[in-house]
């Protein structure tokens, strides 16, 4: 539930007031900051991605009709604007060889040595296709069916890259480990 | 289902995550902002523009031709105008009969003493609001305010400016803030129920003419506010411009009159018609809307004739004389628009009757068997007003950002009517087929 405040603020941003503006993009722009660099590369395209959702915030405000979660609503957005900033570029299909590499175990306490920062650099180390669908599928929640619509791809070949990913980031976190012994 | 060991490590550690923000990242949005801010004004300019210059074409439209200003035979009700206004108390009085009574009935309570004649000028000096108390109707004008509150009311009455919802909802919450700290007047708590049931929240009325002593009103400014910020929301306006062809269907009412059809049907030609929209959309649904406005329309025809000068026994001239005749429709539309949901594109079929507020023509025609042509206001052989037409048309919208969008459509508009009189020979009917481009602006 909106608290009053946020609603005013919505409404004031709904008619250009910069204030408004100003005051949901310091709410907001920390916790979307974390989404668009889950997505990009590197800094200076999640700044890019950054700049642009809130753009594309502020323009479509007054579609927001106060049901649900504002900060979900601004999420939702700003995934949006990740994916067609890499569908932009040809998203394709990625072979990494790590097809018949079988899924080895790994010891749990390696996961808990890793810091936000380190699995932040995991994932942005991912190949860009492995990235987007692992953040969909791992981190926003999205079914194959929907990742496979928001992509324009098939859910097998969504179902496929999410393997991938993680068998990279198993590999990842093994490399590690054994570099930390 | 289990979530899998890498998601749920992932989804725990980078789900809630959050990254500093440069500071000049704010800089582009706002200036982004800016632009934008800068764009929509400018659009409303030039929608308040055409809006003005549409409504003088029309006010020219309308008196074109010349009115004679009833000066000259209206002496007599001058002269009582002006007695009337020599004596404003009098007239006052007399036409309001409930201020006198209310301050026969407020005399008892009121600690001044004022007589039943000089009652409306009393309240005019206290008020010291003139201009108010001499024009309100009688039975709106509220209680006679109390000492501690009628200041504010007259600010309000006076200065407030239109407000939009949200700042009508905050300045009631203000005055009902104010207001709520004063003791009701016993007398008036019957009529505040009336006064509320009466109110229509879309019009916004003035404050002072709520009661304002009525328990249930911030409950009805909260659904106004509501009802106000849904309906702002489903409306629309439509400025569109455009070309047209008008074909022209000539016929007789019998046919003695075939050498008037062949003389009209050899001399006026279809040439390009103009077309103009005002309009506004209402959304009923997410999917139909009722359309209505102001329709310009200009059927035009191009006349030609030959003009035969003769200069004496041996020399004869004919010069090929082109004119143009034409005929202004002013109209207002009521239609329904069934659109097609898009994201940024849209297409609305809209379909409806046309109700015809004024024809007039101008021009001339060709008689059989006569060299010159007649002037067709001379004759006044068309309608002033042709009743009702038909109008289609396809709405195609690209939504431009900002709740604006680019409109294009084609539209067909059918008059079954005949544009002559039912005097003259012929019977004139036409038919429109064109093409409007213009802009939406979606109102909040």
């Amino acid at each position: 539930m909106l608290s009053m405040t946020e609603k005013e603020l919505i409404e004031g941003a709904i008619k250009r007031d910069p204030r408004c503006q100003r005051a949901l993009f310091d709410r907001h722009s920390a916790t979307l900051m974390g989404v668009c660099l889950r997505y990009c590369r590197n800094q200076q395209e999640a700044e890019d991605v950054l700049q642009d959702s809130f753009i594309r915030i502020f323009d479509k405000l007054d579609l927001y009709d106060f049901k649900g979660s504002f900060e979900g609503w601004m999420r939702r957005l700003t995934v949006n604007v990740a994916l067609k900033t890499y569908q932009r570029k040809h998203f394709t299909h990625e072979k990494s060889g790590l097809e018949a590499l079988p899924e080895t175990p790994t010891d749990p306490s390696a996961y808990a040595r890793l810091g936000e920062e380190e699995l932040l650099n995991l994932v942005a180390a991912l190949p860009d296709g492995y990235r987007l669908v692992f953040n969909l599928y791992a981190i926003e929640g999205f079914s194959h069916k929907e990742i496979a619509q928001e992509l324009g791809i098939q859910e097998a070949s969504s179902r496929s890259q999410l393997l991938k990913a993680r068998k990279l980031l198993q590999q990842q976190i093994q490399r590690r480990q054994r570099i930390a012994i | 289902m289990s979530q899998h060991p890498i998601d749920k490590l992932f989804q725990e550690g980078l789900g809630k995550h959050q990254a500093s923000v440069p500071d000049s990242l704010w800089a582009n949005i706002a200036a982004d902002q800016e632009k934008k801010v800068k764009k929509a004004w400018n659009f409303k300019v030039a929608m308040f523009s055409a809006s003005l210059l549409l409504i003088f074409l029309t006010g020219l439209f309308f008196f074109q031709g010349g009115q004679q200003p009833a000066v000259a035979n209206h002496n007599t009700p001058l002269a009582e105008e002006t007695s009337k206004v020599e004596h404003p108390a009098n007239t006052l009085n007399s036409e309001t009969p409930t201020a006198s009574e209310r301050a026969t009935t407020t005399k008892s309570t009121s600690e001044t003493n004022l007589s039943p004649v000089s009652t409306s000028l009393e309240v005019k000096n206290s008020v010291n609001t003139p201009a108010i108390s001499s024009s309100l109707p009688n039975e709106e004008t509220p209680p006679i305010p109390t000492e501690e509150n009628k200041t504010f009311l007259n600010s309000q009455a006076i200065a407030t400016p239109p407000a939009t919802s949200a700042e009508q909802v905050a300045n009631d919450r203000l005055y009902l803030t104010s207001v709520s700290t004063t003791p009701p007047l016993p007398e008036q708590s019957v009529r505040s129920a009336a006064n509320v049931a009466l109110v229509d929240p879309i019009m916004t009325l003035p404050l002072p003419l709520l009661a304002p002593y009525e328990r249930d009103l911030p409950e009805v400014m909260a659904q106004t506010s509501k009802i106000i910020t849904k309906r702002k929301k489903a409306l629309e306006v439509d400025l569109l411009g455009g070309f047209a062809y008008a074909h022209q269907i000539l016929s007789t009412r019998n046919e003695d009159n075939r050498s008037s059809l062949d003389a009209r049907e050899i001399s006026e030609f279809p040439s390009l018609s103009y077309l103009a929209s005002l309009r506004f959309s209402y959304r009923l649904t997410n999917r139909i809307s009722l359309r209505s406005g102001l329709n310009y329309g200009q059927i035009r025809n191009q006349f030609e004739y030959d003009q035969i000068n003769n200069f004496g026994t041996d020399s004869v001239q004919t010069l090929l004389i082109r004119s143009s005749n034409r005929l202004r429709l002013l109209e207002v539309p009521f239609l329904l628009g069934f659109e097609l949901p898009g994201k940024r594109f849209r297409l609305a079929i809209n379909a409806g009757p046309m109700l015809n507020l004024s024809t007039k023509a101008s021009g001339r025609y060709l008689l059989p068997n006569q060299q010159q042509p007649i002037r067709l206001e001379d004759d006044n052989i068309y309608r002033t007003n042709i009743g009702i037409g038909w109008q289609g048309s396809l709405t195609a919208a690209y939504d431009l950002g900002g709740g604006n969008s680019f409109l294009i459509e084609p539209t067909f508009k059918s008059y079954p009517r005949s544009f002559t009189t039912a005097d003259y020979p012929l019977n004139e009917r036409y038919w429109m087929a064109g093409l409007q481009i213009g802009l939406r602006h979606k109102i909040h």
